[in-house]
Protein backbone atom coordinates (compact mmCIF):
# COMPACT_ATOMS: atom_id res chain seq x y z
CA UNK A 1 0.00 0.00 0.00
CA UNK A 2 1.33 3.17 -0.95
CA UNK A 3 1.59 6.10 1.88
CA UNK A 4 0.69 9.51 0.78
CA UNK A 5 3.57 11.67 0.08
CA UNK A 6 1.76 14.79 2.12
CA UNK A 7 -1.04 14.92 4.25
CA UNK A 8 -2.36 17.39 7.34
CA UNK A 9 0.07 16.20 9.89
CA UNK A 10 3.23 17.32 7.22
CA UNK A 11 2.03 21.06 7.53
CA UNK A 12 3.03 23.43 10.06
CA UNK A 13 2.08 26.78 10.09
CA UNK A 14 3.08 29.75 12.43
CA UNK A 15 5.93 27.94 14.01
CA UNK A 16 8.17 29.47 16.52
CA UNK A 17 11.44 28.53 16.10
CA UNK A 18 14.99 30.71 16.89
CA UNK A 19 17.11 28.39 14.58
CA UNK A 20 18.06 26.05 11.48
CA UNK A 21 19.68 23.81 14.01
CA UNK A 22 16.49 24.03 15.99
CA UNK A 23 14.39 23.74 12.64
CA UNK A 24 16.11 20.19 11.24
CA UNK A 25 16.31 18.88 14.93
CA UNK A 26 12.32 19.38 14.67
CA UNK A 27 12.19 18.21 11.18
CA UNK A 28 13.75 15.13 11.50
CA UNK A 29 11.77 14.09 14.63
CA UNK A 30 8.77 14.55 13.06
CA UNK A 31 9.90 12.32 9.92
CA UNK A 32 9.74 9.81 11.73
CA UNK A 33 6.25 10.63 12.98
CA UNK A 34 4.59 10.97 9.41
CA UNK A 35 6.70 7.42 8.82
CA UNK A 36 9.29 8.56 6.42
CA UNK A 37 11.95 6.56 8.50
CA UNK A 38 12.46 4.77 11.27
CA UNK A 39 15.95 6.99 13.16
CA UNK A 40 15.38 10.71 13.23
CA UNK A 41 19.13 11.00 14.12
CA UNK A 42 20.30 9.33 10.65
CA UNK A 43 17.44 11.33 9.12
CA UNK A 44 19.31 15.00 11.03
CA UNK A 45 22.55 13.37 9.87
CA UNK A 46 21.40 13.57 6.49
CA UNK A 47 20.29 16.88 6.43
CA UNK A 48 23.63 18.24 7.50
CA UNK A 49 25.20 16.71 5.56
CA UNK A 50 23.22 17.79 2.21
CA UNK A 51 23.18 21.16 4.02
CA UNK A 52 27.24 21.01 3.76
CA UNK A 53 26.76 20.31 0.12
CA UNK A 54 25.16 23.01 -1.17
CA UNK A 55 22.96 25.38 0.45
CA UNK A 56 19.67 24.87 0.60
CA UNK A 57 18.27 28.73 0.72
CA UNK A 58 17.04 29.37 -3.10
CA UNK A 59 16.02 33.14 -2.04
CA UNK A 60 12.81 34.62 -2.14
CA UNK A 61 12.98 33.49 2.24
CA UNK A 62 12.51 29.91 1.50
CA UNK A 63 14.67 27.05 2.21
CA UNK A 64 14.63 23.59 0.63
CA UNK A 65 16.11 21.45 2.51
CA UNK A 66 16.14 17.74 1.54
CA UNK A 67 17.55 14.03 1.44
CA UNK A 68 17.83 11.26 -0.84
CA UNK A 69 19.04 8.27 1.42
CA UNK A 70 19.06 5.01 3.23
CA UNK A 71 17.40 6.86 6.34
CA UNK A 72 14.38 7.50 4.34
CA UNK A 73 12.32 4.36 3.69
CA UNK A 74 9.06 6.37 2.38
CA UNK A 75 8.89 9.53 0.35
CA UNK A 76 7.52 12.70 2.37
CA UNK A 77 7.27 16.54 2.15
CA UNK A 78 7.32 18.54 5.17
CA UNK A 79 6.41 22.33 5.02
CA UNK A 80 6.82 24.86 7.98
CA UNK A 81 5.63 28.16 7.78
CA UNK A 82 7.62 30.25 10.34
CA UNK A 83 6.18 32.74 12.55
CA UNK A 84 9.45 35.06 12.43
CA UNK A 85 12.78 35.07 10.10
CA UNK A 86 15.47 32.56 11.15
CA UNK A 87 19.18 32.39 9.43
CA UNK A 88 19.62 29.45 7.47
CA UNK A 89 23.06 30.37 5.02
CA UNK A 90 25.18 32.90 5.51
CA UNK A 91 23.29 36.43 4.90
CA UNK A 92 20.16 34.73 3.99
CA UNK A 93 17.02 34.63 6.25
CA UNK A 94 13.76 32.44 5.41
CA UNK A 95 10.45 31.55 7.04
CA UNK A 96 9.27 28.59 4.63
CA UNK A 97 10.96 25.70 4.64
CA UNK A 98 9.86 22.90 2.41
CA UNK A 99 11.71 19.35 3.20
CA UNK A 100 12.00 16.86 0.38
CA UNK A 101 12.61 13.28 1.44
CA UNK A 102 13.68 10.27 -0.66
CA UNK A 103 14.62 7.35 0.33
CA UNK A 104 17.72 6.18 -1.88
CA UNK A 105 16.71 3.04 -4.17
CA UNK A 106 14.55 3.51 -7.34
CA UNK A 107 11.26 4.71 -6.96
CA UNK A 108 10.72 6.61 -9.81
CA UNK A 109 7.05 7.18 -9.56
CA UNK A 110 8.17 10.05 -6.75
CA UNK A 111 10.68 11.37 -8.50
CA UNK A 112 8.91 12.51 -11.03
CA UNK A 113 6.20 13.79 -8.52
CA UNK A 114 8.90 15.88 -6.80
CA UNK A 115 10.69 17.16 -9.80
CA UNK A 116 6.98 18.82 -10.94
CA UNK A 117 6.34 20.23 -7.23
CA UNK A 118 10.14 21.56 -7.42
CA UNK A 119 9.45 23.24 -10.74
CA UNK A 120 6.76 25.15 -9.05
CA UNK A 121 8.15 26.00 -5.79
CA UNK A 122 9.55 29.40 -6.78
CA UNK A 123 6.80 30.72 -8.67
CA UNK A 124 5.04 33.82 -7.22
CA UNK A 125 1.47 32.88 -6.89
CA UNK A 126 2.70 29.26 -5.65
CA UNK A 127 4.51 31.21 -2.90
CA UNK A 128 2.13 33.48 -2.39
CA UNK A 129 -0.21 30.70 -1.32
CA UNK A 130 2.42 29.29 0.84
CA UNK A 131 2.41 32.37 2.71
CA UNK A 132 -1.22 32.79 3.46
CA UNK A 133 -3.33 29.68 3.06
CA UNK A 134 -4.45 27.39 5.18
CA UNK A 135 -3.20 23.94 5.54
CA UNK A 136 -6.18 22.38 3.55
CA UNK A 137 -5.49 24.75 0.87
CA UNK A 138 -1.83 24.41 0.61
CA UNK A 139 -2.42 20.17 0.58
CA UNK A 140 -5.11 20.67 -2.24
CA UNK A 141 -2.90 22.77 -4.00
CA UNK A 142 0.29 20.28 -3.83
CA UNK A 143 -1.90 17.34 -4.40
CA UNK A 144 -2.89 19.35 -7.96
CA UNK A 145 0.25 20.04 -8.92
CA UNK A 146 1.95 16.46 -8.01
CA UNK A 147 -1.38 15.17 -9.51
CA UNK A 148 -2.07 12.53 -6.45
CA UNK B 1 14.08 34.20 -32.48
CA UNK B 2 17.29 33.75 -30.59
CA UNK B 3 17.52 30.75 -29.03
CA UNK B 4 18.46 29.43 -25.18
CA UNK B 5 19.58 26.12 -23.81
CA UNK B 6 20.91 25.05 -20.68
CA UNK B 7 21.54 22.12 -18.94
CA UNK B 8 21.00 21.68 -15.09
CA UNK B 9 22.26 19.43 -12.71
CA UNK B 10 22.58 19.54 -8.93
CA UNK B 11 23.93 16.68 -6.05
CA UNK B 12 20.72 15.03 -5.52
CA UNK B 13 18.73 16.01 -8.53
CA UNK B 14 15.38 16.45 -6.69
CA UNK B 15 15.24 20.04 -6.34
CA UNK B 16 17.89 22.51 -7.12
CA UNK B 17 17.86 20.70 -10.61
CA UNK B 18 14.25 21.67 -11.35
CA UNK B 19 13.64 25.03 -9.84
CA UNK B 20 16.83 26.36 -11.69
CA UNK B 21 15.37 24.79 -15.14
CA UNK B 22 12.01 26.58 -14.46
CA UNK B 23 13.30 29.98 -13.64
CA UNK B 24 15.74 29.64 -16.85
CA UNK B 25 12.65 28.63 -18.30
CA UNK B 26 10.20 31.52 -17.24
CA UNK B 27 13.36 34.01 -17.78
CA UNK B 28 13.32 32.95 -21.17
CA UNK B 29 10.51 33.00 -21.89
CA UNK B 30 9.68 36.62 -20.58
CA UNK B 31 12.44 37.50 -22.94
CA UNK B 32 10.77 36.24 -25.96
CA UNK B 33 13.55 33.76 -26.57
CA UNK B 34 12.70 30.59 -27.59
CA UNK B 35 14.56 28.17 -24.91
CA UNK B 36 15.03 24.02 -24.02
CA UNK B 37 16.69 22.83 -20.91
CA UNK B 38 17.91 19.79 -19.96
CA UNK B 39 17.28 18.30 -16.39
CA UNK B 40 19.92 16.10 -14.92
CA UNK B 41 18.32 14.49 -12.05
CA UNK B 42 17.61 11.78 -9.57
CA UNK B 43 15.31 10.03 -12.57
CA UNK B 44 18.41 10.50 -15.10
CA UNK B 45 18.34 12.67 -17.79
CA UNK B 46 15.31 14.19 -19.68
CA UNK B 47 14.74 16.64 -22.42
CA UNK B 48 18.12 16.26 -23.95
CA UNK B 49 19.94 18.81 -26.38
CA UNK B 50 20.30 17.81 -29.33
CA UNK B 51 24.03 17.97 -31.33
CA UNK B 52 21.30 20.52 -33.21
CA UNK B 53 19.44 22.38 -30.05
CA UNK B 54 23.76 23.08 -29.06
CA UNK B 55 24.39 24.11 -32.39
CA UNK B 56 21.74 26.90 -32.87
CA UNK B 57 21.89 28.01 -29.60
CA UNK B 58 22.81 31.60 -29.21
CA UNK B 59 23.46 31.35 -25.75
CA UNK B 60 24.45 27.72 -23.34
CA UNK B 61 23.56 28.04 -19.60
CA UNK B 62 25.36 25.34 -17.47
CA UNK B 63 23.55 25.51 -13.94
CA UNK B 64 25.38 22.87 -11.74
CA UNK B 65 26.60 21.99 -8.81
CA UNK B 66 28.21 18.69 -10.32
CA UNK B 67 30.21 17.55 -12.87
CA UNK B 68 27.50 17.66 -16.34
CA UNK B 69 27.14 14.21 -18.11
CA UNK B 70 27.88 13.68 -21.61
CA UNK B 71 29.77 17.01 -21.14
CA UNK B 72 31.78 16.13 -25.03
CA UNK B 73 28.59 17.23 -26.35
CA UNK B 74 30.17 21.14 -25.53
CA UNK B 75 33.08 21.34 -27.33
CA UNK B 76 34.04 23.65 -30.29
CA UNK B 77 31.02 25.86 -28.41
CA UNK B 78 32.60 27.54 -25.81
CA UNK B 79 32.64 30.76 -26.39
CA UNK B 80 28.16 30.15 -26.15
CA UNK B 81 28.77 28.82 -22.65
CA UNK B 82 27.59 30.21 -19.16
CA UNK B 83 28.49 28.95 -16.44
CA UNK B 84 26.40 29.72 -13.48
CA UNK B 85 25.46 28.63 -10.15
CA UNK B 86 22.39 26.97 -9.49
CA UNK B 87 21.15 29.30 -6.92
CA UNK B 88 22.06 32.56 -9.75
CA UNK B 89 20.61 30.82 -12.45
CA UNK B 90 16.98 30.15 -9.88
CA UNK B 91 16.96 33.82 -8.86
CA UNK B 92 18.88 35.89 -11.73
CA UNK B 93 18.28 34.17 -14.20
CA UNK B 94 16.65 37.15 -16.48
CA UNK B 95 19.69 39.22 -15.88
CA UNK B 96 22.18 36.68 -16.79
CA UNK B 97 20.65 36.08 -20.18
CA UNK B 98 20.37 39.65 -20.93
CA UNK B 99 23.64 40.37 -20.19
CA UNK B 100 25.53 37.33 -22.46
CA UNK B 101 23.08 36.98 -25.15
Amino acid sequence: MEDKIINLECIHLDLSVTSKEELLERLSKEAVQVGAGDSSESILEDLWNREKELPTAVGKGIAIPHCRSKSIKSSKLLFYRLKQDIDWDVNEKINLVFAILTPDSGNNQHLVLLSKLSRHLLRKDFLEMLKNSSKEEIINKIKEIIGE
Amino acid sequence: MKKIVAICACPMGIAHTYMAADAIEEAANELGYQVKVETQGASGIEDKLSPKDIKEADLIMIASAVKISQSNRLEGYEDKIVKVELKQAINNSLNIIKEHI
